[in-house]
């Protein structure tokens, strides 16, 4: 287990270190550059800097954004077969009406959700991601207030995600919770007052074989929640590693007087917590509702 | 420093006194100065050299090569500028400018092309 956890860490580490690396040197050399030269060859040495560091930053940004889009599909990829055993194990247990809210309603919402995230969400950060470069590379108020609307709109995005995710869990938690009760103590009610002899012995069985899909129920969804966190985990590393990267840079940028790498670096740090925040409410929306079926045919 | 310091004042002192009468000698000397104190320059440079390319080799990037060749450019386009002024050549010395900034263009081309390859991707 030491290994795996190992393994992750390593797979979330590695770009990251590697682009903080490539981002000192790159600055430390722009810096360098800008002292060794004067006139206006500094002007033209320090716009190469600036270049450099701006397609090194658009390139590893790139790579993240890609990365969290096939994230998002290999998850639901994995919910496809996750979803269907899950929901007939809880409907084993006596939760019909929750393993319908699971295999029908959550499992439409996750799939438009991916949907959602790789067809709107990260083409607009990526466009952010353009923007915010070329507002720096060449200048102009209006492509940085350009770059700055894109962000505004993701970020808008994210809270309209939020809040539609936030009422089909409830809607899940309203449908699931208290019917599937009532209904398996209905049943033993019936079942121990129909059948005078062994009306007892059966509702004490029905009681015993639910609790047995209880515990399997519950196996399953620590199973399936740690495969999830397996999937997400490093990617989640991966983009709290870069936005510290950013600001590290910028913190060297603009010590150094490149205030236009600077400004890069705050752009897209800011970028890089917003492709953490997409995949981190993806994240949530599986893990809760799967959660949710959990606990709420528990206490039947 | 010492060392730089006393050299330089002593090429200044040789040029100024050939100028008159030897200015071909006065250039040369000049020029003899400036090489000098490149390379002592680059001899201390050896170490900071040495760690650069340490740090290259575990986080090389085209980019990274880019800016050194730009850099590299630049200090010898300013160099041969400044030896055509010197010798009263400000014509050249405009030439060499000229060509210095063409090719540190040629050098950024492919990062510039790398950016809007991106873009292009991004867009599509």
């Amino acid at each position: 287990m030491l290994d795996t956890l190992g393994e992750w860490a390593l797979q979330g580490v590695k770009d990251p270190l590697r682009f903080a690396a490539q981002a000192v040197l790159t600055l430390s050399i722009g810096c360098a550059a800008g002292l060794a030269v004067s006139g206006g060859w500094r002007i033209c040495v320090e716009a190469t800097a600036v270049l450099a560091f701006g397609t090194l930053s658009l390139s590893a940004m790139m790579d993240l954004t890609r990365l969290v889009g096939e994230t998002a599909s290999e998850c639901q990829t994995y919910l496809a077969a996750f979803v269907p055993v899950y929901s007939g194990i809880a409907l084993l247990g006596g939760q019909t009406t929750g393993a319908a809210a699971y295999s029908g309603l959550f499992y439409a919402m996750s799939g438009l959700m991916c949907t959602v995230i790789q067809s709107v969400l990260l083409p607009v950060l990526q466009i952010y991601f353009c923007l915010s470069a070329s507002a720096v590379l060449w200048g102009g108020q209006g492509l940085g207030r350009a770059a700055a609307l894109f962000g505004d709109c993701l970020k808008w995005g994210l809270r309209c995600c939020g809040t539609v995710f936030t009422v089909v869990l409830g809607l899940q938690s309203a449908l699931a919770g208290v019917s599937d009760s009532a209904a398996l103590r209905m049943g033993k009610s019936v079942l121990s007052g129909f059948a005078p002899v062994v009306g007892d012995a059966a509702a004490a069985a029905l009681s015993a074989s639910a609790a047995s899909f209880h515990l399997l129920k519950g196996t399953l969804a620590a199973a399936g929640v740690a495969a999830l966190a397996a999937c997400f985990a490093p990617v989640l590393i991966r983009c709290a590693l870069y936005g510290l990267a950013f600001r590290l840079a910028g913190i060297l940028a603009e010590g150094c007087g490149q205030s236009r790498s600077g400004q890069i670096c705050a752009l897209y740090a800011d970028g890089a917590q917003l492709c953490g925040s997409v995949l981190v409410l993806y994240a949530f929306m599986v893990v809760l509702s799967t959660a949710l079926l959990l606990i709420s045919g528990n206490g039947g | 420093m010492a060392k730089i310091a006393v050299l330089c004042f002593m090429a200044g002192a040789l040029s100024l006194t050939l100028k008159k009468d030897q200015p071909t000698f006065a250039f040369l000397v000049s020029t003899a100065g400036a090489l000098i104190l490149l390379l002592s320059a680059a001899e201390q440079l050896r170490p900071v050299l040495a760690f650069l390319n340490t740090l290259k080799n575990y986080a090389s990037s085209q980019s990274f090569d880019c800016l050194l060749r730009v850099l590299g450019i630049a200090l010898c386009a300013q160099l041969a500028s400044d030896f055509c002024k010197d010798a009263g050549m400000a014509a050249a010395a405009g030439a060499a400018e000229l060509c210095g900034r063409l090719l540190a263009l040629l050098e950024a081309l492919p990062l510039l092309q790398g950016l809007v390859d991106s873009f292009l991707s991004f867009l599509s």
